[in-house]
């Protein structure tokens, strides 16, 4: 939640001060250097040309490796429907997470009310009324509708590079709110979805490692809301559904998530309808690179220019 | 009063039933039955331990929060057994003092 600035503090110089930005050392060279631009808002930054290709190489490299001739390649935008998102479950694990789009529904007298609060530095939430969209929490979420119904005997696999939104509060220039997954989807049966997770986990473990990252492998489990969400956590662990793959980006000691590999069996398949071949709920199961976290990870180990990195990465996403 | 275990036991069926979303009735299932066979999730799961806590007026303790826990009747039924005996001892404690 940003704090609306003071109506009685005079802006310096007539023009808002840039937010000072917080966090670790790593943060502070990205500032410094230009690769990171941090707004207004806490966790939603901008950056250079030099970060982008960088995310851009991964994206490209990653499809090379992960995209075969059965892979669907498709893409959704940063919003999706509501009611998708409330049949997915996702608002009994993490209400805290969503991202809501609201617009303004009101009449005439309704704009006087919202821009007097503007000018006060008031609250306008209330004039919002909530609409059919929410933010893509995570990268698979639009693709369940389109899996509905009876797949083909050797299941479908798909990919797609997309925006995901988490509504949660950071200074730290790795942990962004809204950011892109390079995201792969399986669904077929249970032990095919438990294979492919696995085998992507070693395809991803490998993959890092050979970009010269110190690639730490960690059963995980998700941010569920609450004490309900201990529960949800546990079980999560004791069923080994989550895995992730962790490097240094802020800390040495507390190394970063920036890819998971997950099981979901039946949960996606239930709430949307998606069966096997011969009949029976299918499993799903999908796997995502967070590129930005990966791309930050790889000019915090071969430094701020990547044309000054070891050839081994360079050559491996042709930079 | 004290609840015996088999109120306990109906208790926790009579949760089930509304809230577990399972394949069976909860009568038809030993106290020892896999529930998480008998179709329960992990997302019902988490409904059923929120409508216990306010059916049998106690707070799990976080190291209760598994898998296990919620597994058979019977070892939902000694979760809350454990709870009603801790805060009777507590209360009892506190009434002397």
């Amino acid at each position: 939640v940003i704090e609306p600035p003071a109506a009685t503090e005079p802006a310096a110089h007539g023009r808002q001060a840039a937010p000072e930005p917080e966090g670790d050392a790593f943060t502070h060279d990205l500032v410094a250097c230009g690769h990171a631009l941090a707004g207004e808002a806490p966790g939603v930054w901008g950056h250079s040309a030099t970060v982008e290709r960088v995310i851009q190489a991964l994206h490209s490299r990653l499809v090379e490796i992960g995209v075969g001739p059965s892979t669907e390649v498709v893409s959704f935008p940063p919003v999706m429907s509501r009611r998708t998102l409330e049949r997915s479950g996702y608002l009994e694990g993490f209400p805290h997470l969503v991202g809501s789009v609201h617009g303004f529904a009101g009449r005439d007298p309704d704009r006087a009310r919202l821009l007097n609060r503007l000018q006060a530095g008031a609250d306008w939430g209330d004039l919002q009324v909530q609409s059919d969209v929410v933010l893509v929490p995570a990268a698979c979420y639009p693709v369940y509708p389109h899996l509905s119904g009876a797949l083909p005997a050797s299941g479908r696999e798909l990919n797609l590079f997309a925006y995901c939104f988490r509504h949660e509060e950071t200074a730290e220039a790795g942990r962004l709110r809204s950011f892109r997954v390079e995201e792969f989807v399986r669904a077929g049966d249970a032990a095919t979805c438990a294979a492919w997770r696995d085998e992507w986990l070693e395809r991803g473990h490998a993959f890092l490692a050979g970009l010269g990252l110190d690639v730490r492998r960690e059963l995980a489990s998700d941010p569920f809301f609450g004490r309900a969400g201990r529960l949800l956590a546990a079980d999560q662990r004791d069923r080994r559904l989550k895995w992730e793959l962790q490097v240094p980006l802020h800390s040495e000691t507390e190394p970063t998530a920036v890819a998971s590999f997950n099981r979901h069996d039946d949960h996606f398949a239930r709430s949307f309808g998606i069966d096997l071949d011969g009949g029976g709920v299918a499993h799903t199961a999908c796997v995502g690179f967070g590129v930005e976290r990966v791309a930050l990870a790889l000019l915090r180990a071969h430094g701020l220019a990547p044309e000054r990195w070891p050839t081994g990465p360079r050559r491996e996403l042709r930079l | 009063v004290r609840r015996t275990d088999e109120e306990l036991a109906a208790t926790v069926r009579d949760v089930l039933r509304r809230h577990a979303r399972l394949a069976v009735d909860p009568d038809e299932l030993d106290g020892g039955a896999d529930l998480y066979d008998a179709g329960m999730t992990s997302f019902a799961s988490v409904n059923v331990m929120l409508m216990l806590e306010e059916e049998v007026g106690v707070e799990f303790e976080d190291r209760m929060l598994s898998r296990a826990t919620f597994q058979t009747i019977d070892s939902v039924r000694d979760a809350l057994r454990e709870l009603l005996d801790v805060a009777a001892a507590t209360a009892a404690a506190g009434a002397r003092a």
